[in-house]
């Protein structure tokens, strides 16, 4: 392998390990979205059923893409020294930051909406789930594209 | 107490070696973005990572990084 070979498997390995997430978290989103029964009220013209399918089929593939990267990686001690360097670290614990800021504004905002009787305990509960696993995640996307502009 | 901003001449000196981010990133083990954000003086590199850069680089941790004097 040449000098410069090893980065650009790294970058690379690391792009579709972002884009695997996005798409992760979209798949996740968007099946959880629907599942909502608030949204099926006031959307009641969306397809609901074939959303439903869309999204836990872009999420199963998702799934699928993301392990086998990880794998990849995993497999490869240099790349996966690269990809777990100390940035990588920082902009992790930043997203884990991120995440249980975004919960907890959501938790006090569900709070008060359950409070009214705008939305049910299993609505927040499904909203809550959704968001405490997506915002870390797309928060350490976020990162990790800005650090490689 | 007055914040402490570190600067760096980190992208002087690589380009000086003729190295691109890749390749300095390659030799001390580190991803490109983690060269480019500590040029950029975005992230503060630890002990460690400076050690390692001023040895791929040749030179001692004070010709490379230098703390910026508070006006």
């Amino acid at each position: 392998m040449t000098t410069g070979d090893l980065g650009r498997r790294a970058e690379t390995l690391g792009r579709q390990r972002w884009w695997a997430t996005a798409a992760l978290v979209t798949g996740w989103a968007g099946w959880m979205f629907v599942i909502l029964k608030p949204v099926q009220r006031l959307l009641p013209d969306v397809p609901s059923d074939g959303l439903f399918f869309g999204g836990f089929v872009i999420y199963g593939v998702a799934l699928v893409w993301l392990a086998a990267i990880v794998v990849r990686i995993r497999r490869d001690h240099a790349v996966c020294g690269i990809l777990n360097d100390e940035l990588t670290r920082a902009n992790a614990r930043r997203a884990y930051a991120s995440g249980y800021f975004a919960l907890y504004a959501s938790l006090l905002l569900f709070a008060a909406a359950e409070a009214y009787d705008l939305v049910s305990p299993r609505t927040v509960l499904l909203a809550l789930v959704t968001i405490g696993t997506a915002a870390p995640l797309l928060a350490n996307v976020w990162f990790e594209r800005a650090a490689a502009k | 107490m007055a914040e402490v901003v570190l600067g760096n001449r980190l992208k002087d000196i690589r380009s000086a070696l003729g190295l691109t981010q890749a390749e300095l990133a390659e030799r001390v083990s580190v991803s490109r973005k983690t060269i480019n954000t500590v040029e950029n003086g975005v992230f503060v590199p630890s002990t460690t990572l400076a050690l390692r850069l001023a040895a791929a680089l040749k030179r001692r941790v004070e010709d490379i990084f230098y703390i910026v004097p508070s006006r």
